[in-house]
């Protein structure tokens, strides 16, 4: 741990601790503000997470948010987030904005309601996609490793277009729709590693694709299911010395989640099943389709208003063909970069509405959901690895 | 429900959280839905309710936009009436509202101070709900009717 981030880390809390934080700001009746800060410190036994995390604690992972929602009249609404983030190598510390939107409700009425967003909006994939940096919301620190695969954050994370929305209320719950439409943002070089691994030196460009989502939901969120969709094409350019030609990518995610969220325990499983295409990337990349699949169950309990204990159990195959990562061998890279298996264990202490504090523990076995950014050189990994991290986190 | 698994435990420590714990609950006088008179004066459902104060529901029946104000989630009175009359917990509605407000897709309810402060919202903002301890005397406030 370096002197600088410890002391700047010490300031924050200080200015967080001392702040009014007790609420939010109502600028106005139409007007509301709302942020969260999250500081998190990172271990692991072997290879390197969110940072120089091996034999030594990272702090290379803050998030913070600031948001603006406005209501100038009944059917029109704004909504803007501020999103900085710094993740390892990564991201070394950036500002973007998050979302950045209007909302248009075209129909409204006691049952439900229908209408369109236009800007940048977040895209609904899975139950945390949409809220996946706002720690408040996320069930742990470390996310299951394939569905909220983290090398992928940046593709799906938001889209500059348009979103259609409909909610209503049907039999005894609510079905709710999520149609986005627009240029899906790719911020960075990690899901070309990801699908590239060998020194791929060119660039992956998006295009305008779909993602969407329908949840059905009865008790306001007592019972949850969804399904979740997208559509994405990626053109990949070829750099200099690069070893893959100019060619597609394509990805057609498809989440299915289910929750209950009771009294004191809260069950939680979800799944995806991905198909992958690949064409004219090159010898290194044979055209041809595969799957990946993911899985995580879940459970929570909860002792106390402010105290909760949760235990997860995930797995992630880049290829479901190729379970124990063999096609790495044949390019003389670990074939433990093929999956990742991660048991969590995870205790939640919410001191206050607008502070949390979290611990977990992760048993991994496999690498692929490692950033190449923070293991450039993928031959010194370990397959075991285990991951400690603690996490503080403030909203207001 | 909450002293079952509190009695649960015999430790000492949890013992005197329970006592304290009923102190703090017995004090309470009950807890009644109160909306602005504004608010149309139908007979309204417990899942009605739930869907309002989760946010799922923009409008009334007249047209005007539902305006919800709560306490923070760890007032007793917040607690009370999240679970006496909707049957539900603060944690599942802030799972709710956290979603919504961090994907740009809506606003959580208003968040008063105070017991008090909330009255005076519901006295002064038409189409609004929330709660309060005891029926207020006040001729712009109503107690909601729900089966």
């Amino acid at each position: 741990m370096n002197k600088y981030s410890f002391t700047r880390l010490a300031l924050i809390l200080v200015i967080l601790i001392s702040a009014p934080w007790a609420n939010a700001y109502n600028l106005s009746d139409k007007a509301q503000i709302h942020g969260f800060f999250t500081q998190n410190a990172i271990h692991t036994t072997a290879n390197q997470a969110y940072g120089n995390s091996e034999d030594s604690v990272s702090y290379k992972l803050t998030e913070a948010g600031l948001n603006l929602g406005y209501q100038p009249m009944e059917r029109i609404s704004f909504a803007a987030q501020g999103l900085f983030r710094q993740a390892g190598e990564l991201d070394s510390g950036s500002l973007s904005l998050d979302y950045g939107l209007i909302d248009l409700a075209l129909f409204q009425n006691p049952l439900g309601s229908l209408g369109v967003r236009l800007g940048r909006v977040k895209n609904p994939l899975g139950l945390y996609n949409e809220t996946r940096d706002v720690a408040f919301t996320t069930p742990t620190i470390i996310l299951p490793p394939g569905i909220y695969f983290d090398r992928s954050r940046s593709l799906f994370l938001s889209s500059d277009g348009g979103q259609f929305y409909m909610d209503f209320q049907l039999g005894t719950g609510r079905l709710s729709g999520k149609l986005n439409y627009g240029e899906i943002r790719n911020d960075n070089d990690e899901m070309r590693d990801a699908v590239l691994p060998l020194n791929a030196t060119g660039d992956l460009s998006t295009q305008a694709d779909f993602a969407g989502q329908l949840t059905y939901d009865i008790n306001s969120g007592k019972y949850v299911a969804a399904i979740s969709y997208a559509d994405v094409t990626l053109d990949y350019d070829q750099g200099s010395m690069d070893r893959y030609t100019n060619g597609t990518i394509h990805f057609y995610p498809m989440v299915l989640s289910a929750q209950y969220n009771g009294d004191r325990i809260s069950l939680t499983g979800e799944y995806l099943y991905q198909k992958n295409e690949f064409s004219n990337l090159g010898p290194l990349s044979p055209d041809g389709k595969s799957v990946s699949e993911s899985w995580y169950v879940q459970t929570a309990y909860r002792f106390n208003y402010n105290w909760q204990l949760l235990g997860r159990y995930g797995e992630h195959y880049l290829d479901q063909d190729d379970r124990s990562g063999s096609f790495f061998k044949q390019i003389g890279l670990p074939t433990h970069m093929g999956f990742t298996k991660d048991v969590t264990l995870s205790l939640r202490w919410d001191i206050k509405p607008w502070m949390m504090i979290r611990g977990e523990y992760h048993w991994i076995n496999g690498t692929s959901w490692l950033t190449t950014a923070d293991n450039p050189d993928r031959s010194i990994t370990e397959k075991h690895h285990d991951l400690f991290a603690l996490q503080v986190a403030f909203k207001f | 429900m909450i002293f079952k698994y509190f009695s649960r435990k015999p430790a000492r420590k949890t013992l005197l959280a329970a006592i304290l714990f009923f102190i703090m609950v017995s004090n309470c006088q009950g807890v009644e839905i109160i909306v602005n008179a504004s608010v149309p004066d139908l007979l309204y459902t417990v899942q009605d309710l739930r869907s309002i104060f989760a946010m799922q529901r923009p409008i009334w029946s007249n047209g005007g936009k539902i305006q919800v104000f709560v306490l923070a989630d760890n007032n007793p009175l917040h607690r009370e009436f999240t679970k006496t009359k909707l049957n539900m917990f603060p944690h599942q509605f802030r799972r709710i509202w956290d979603r919504l407000l961090f994907s740009g897709t809506g606003q959580p309810p208003r968040q008063v101070g105070s017991p008090e402060e909330m009255i005076e919202k519901i006295s002064t903002t038409p189409n609004s709900i929330g709660y309060a301890g005891a029926a207020p005397d006040n001729k712009n406030i109503r107690i909601l009717i729900y089966e």
